[in-house]
């Protein structure tokens, strides 16, 4: 009777301690999987934390990494067809209209005070860098998603190569073509330009932008003349003046990393490029320029963030809400900053005095978040930038006068509006 | 046992087929809510009246008959180079057979990185020549041949296996004929070679058209259809409406588009053929 008792009390001990687990790992031995955007240095960072998130949660965490030219069709098609083959996704900002039918509004968990503490999470931090943080992934008061990594295109110049020429970083579009102008002698290029098909435009548009050209915030509010007038005109004529005397010729076919490439190697003096690859021009493994790249923010640029969101479909939601507080809580976007991250998008993180001292391009960063922008946040907007580049590269190319090329890609951007049905 | 391989057919090619015909009538956007809706022809229309459409179709043809000439042409020569016994034979033609092993993706890689204008082999090659570098895949006078010597590269030992194994399938009483009759080597090339050569001819352009006309894989990695669209072909834009803007039923028109025109082509080839042939 007595060893029935004890094996009683025994059993009751072990499930007492079983609860008492759950309660503090309640999503003990679920896994996420979780698709991130190949080649951020952020997410490099972000995976030598996993493990302690691991160990904390009980939560077994894979990794499948994407190249960024392809991982939208890939996630999309997956998440058509409803395959439940993530719990969390890695959407950049542009693509989020196209994810945001299949993103599962997150409202619910941030307000169970259970899930989630605001005072310790604090959403302060994000939005007063800029409110584009919370507001990229917002829609209809759902938010569907946090900002995980920020990026912002800086002017990066040759502090040597300005200083040998007497010049200060340039203030402005027009100073930034004279002085390329002026730099480009003794085999170096004045500027380098992400010319390429699906780079040109969004580089265009930060001349657009800087010659006081606007987007109105709708897609029903695009007209024929919202790209084809007098200031689209001025960008697109200095555009074609620094491919044509300032640029190497094969910027026609360069991304943002190979324009990146192009500094690293010292043959441009500046560039127009995203901070990501901020730490790329001081690492002396892949970089003949370290010490001698500065930044500055002479205009507005576009605001790209990237945030980690939960599909419709994710099998373990509240896991991958767990996992998507903790990647972009203060503490893991600090350290995955210390780690090599080079984009965070909180402003306690971008004022780190230990951070700040190492990746000086942050103080660029924090004053271009207040005034950068975002573009129509619509599902066409890759076609309508597809048409826009089509035409732009063909004043590269064939010497298409800037003028019509404007012309024909607002007339074809709007067809794309009219055929989706914006303005029925 | 054949019902059920008429069933795994009819699975996996007839109903992909029918539902992809049924999808072209039809607007449907992967990437906004709501089923797809029945747009009669339209997608049709939107394809002809669309002035890009039709310069892709041009640039598909342009790479299609420049390429397979060039694999045709190259081909047909090493054929008759490896027709007569030359020593380390089984070697060369190994090592020419290579690229066809590459994947075609891998290809495109290799070769943006040849045509670097900084630190390419090609144009490090030009430098040596004293001829200024250029920049292969950045003007559209030169980004389209750029893509062609890319493939040709690549498929011209599939010319050259097909006709080597049909030059030596020929019989040898017909040459020691016209050796005997003092035929030259040209003679006897263009009145006994190329004519007993025709059907093994016939079979490889049209396998390497059709190949060629569905080229996507080297164009994607080189240019991405760029500069503008000079280099951009069917099969790249179908890629870019289905899988980057996610108009499915305007895509599925497309392919059926291509499917109409490879059709057409193929039996105009086949007649011409059987014309040539009656003469």
């Amino acid at each position: 009777m007595r060893k029935w008792l004890c094996l009683i009390m025994v059993v009751v001990a072990f499930a007492g301690f079983g609860q008492g687990f759950a309660a503090e790992k309640p999503y003990a031995g679920q896994e996420l999987k979780i698709s991130f955007i190949a080649g951020f240095p952020t997410n490099i960072g972000l995976k030598t934390l996993i493990p302690e998130f691991e160990k904390e949660t009980g939560i077994r965490i894979t990794i499948i990494e994407t190249g960024y030219g392809v991982i939208l069709e890939k996630n999309i098609l997956d998440l058509s067809a409803q395959t439940g083959a993530y719990d969390v996704l890695h959407v950049e900002s542009l693509w989020f209209p196209q994810y945001l039918p299949y993103l599962y509004p997150i409202n619910e968990f941030m307000d169970d005070p259970k899930l989630f503490n605001a005072a310790e999470y604090d959403l302060e931090d994000l939005t007063s860098y800029t409110p584009l943080t919370l507001g990229a992934f917002t829609r209809d008061g759902k938010l569907l998603g946090l900002p995980h990594l920020a990026g912002i295109p800086l002017n990066w110049y040759r502090k040597d190569l300005l200083d040998r020429a007497g010049l200060q970083p340039p203030q402005d579009v027009d100073e930034y073509y004279a002085y390329a102008k002026k730099l480009t002698r003794d085999g170096v290029y004045g500027v380098a330009l992400s010319a390429s098909r699906s780079g040109l435009v969004d580089e265009w548009l930060s001349f657009f932008f800087a010659y006081g050209g606007a987007i109105r915030p709708r897609a029903e509010q695009f007209l024929k003349t919202t790209f084809d007038n007098p200031t689209a005109l001025k960008a697109l004529e200095l555009y074609k003046r620094l491919f044509d005397e300032c640029a190497p010729p094969e910027s026609l076919t360069w991304e943002f990393g190979e324009v990146g490439s192009a500094m690293q190697r010292g043959v441009v003096a500046m560039m127009w490029n995203w901070s990501n690859g901020g730490s790329w021009y001081d690492d002396p493994e892949v970089s003949t320029v370290v010490g001698k790249v500065g930044a500055n923010v002479p205009w507005p640029g576009r605001f790209g963030v990237n945030g980690l969101c939960i599909p419709q479909d994710a099998p373990n939601k509240e896991a991958a809400f767990e996992f998507l507080k903790w990647a972009t809580s203060k503490d893991i976007m600090r350290r995955t900053t210390l780690a090599g991250g080079s984009t965070p998008c909180r402003i306690s993180v971008l004022m780190d005095p230990q951070i700040t001292k190492k990746n000086w391009w942050f103080e660029a960063l924090r004053e271009s978040g207040r005034w950068s922008t975002m573009y129509l946040e619509i599902p066409e907007w890759s076609s309508m930038d597809d048409a826009l580049a089509i035409e732009f590269q063909k004043v590269l190319t064939t010497g298409l006068s800037p003028a019509k090329a404007l012309r024909t890609a607002s007339e074809n951007a709007y067809k794309i509006l009219e055929e989706a049905g914006y303005f029925e | 046992m054949l019902g059920v391989a008429v069933i795994i057919l009819l699975i996996l090619t007839i109903y992909p087929l029918l539902f992809s015909l049924f999808l072209s009538f039809h607007k449907w956007s992967l990437t906004k809510p709501g089923p797809w809706r029945f747009v009669g022809l339209k997608n049709y229309l939107s394809i002809i009246q669309n002035p890009v459409f039709w310069r892709i179709i041009l640039n598909t043809f342009i790479f299609t008959f420049s390429a397979v000439t060039l694999q045709f042409a190259a081909g047909l020569g090493l054929a008759l180079l490896f027709s007569r016994e030359i020593k380390g034979e089984s070697v060369l033609r190994s090592l020419l057979v290579l690229p066809m092993m590459i994947p075609p993706i891998l290809v495109g890689l290799l070769w943006l990185f040849m045509y670097k204008k900084d630190f390419g082999i090609i144009n490090n090659m030009l430098k040596l020549l004293r001829i200024e570098p250029i920049t292969w895949l950045s003007k559209p006078l030169t980004a389209m041949p750029a893509v062609i010597i890319a493939d040709t590269w690549q498929w011209t030992p599939f010319m050259f296996l097909l006709l080597l194994a049909g030059l030596r399938s020929l019989p040898q009483e017909i040459y020691e004929s016209s050796q005997i009759d003092g035929a030259s080597f040209w003679q006897t090339f263009r009145y006994v070679t190329l004519p007993l050569l025709k059907p093994v001819i016939s079979i490889a352009i049209i396998i390497r058209f059709m190949d060629a006309f569905r080229v996507f894989d080297k164009i994607f990695q080189l240019t991405g259809g760029g500069p503008g669209v000079s280099t951009e072909t069917i099969s790249l834009y179908i890629y870019r409406n289905g899988f980057r803007y996610f108009n499915m039923g305007y895509a599925s028109a497309l392919s059926y588009f291509a499917l109409i025109i490879i059709i057409a082509f193929s039996m105009i080839y086949v007649r011409v053929l059987r014309r040539v042939g009656e003469r």
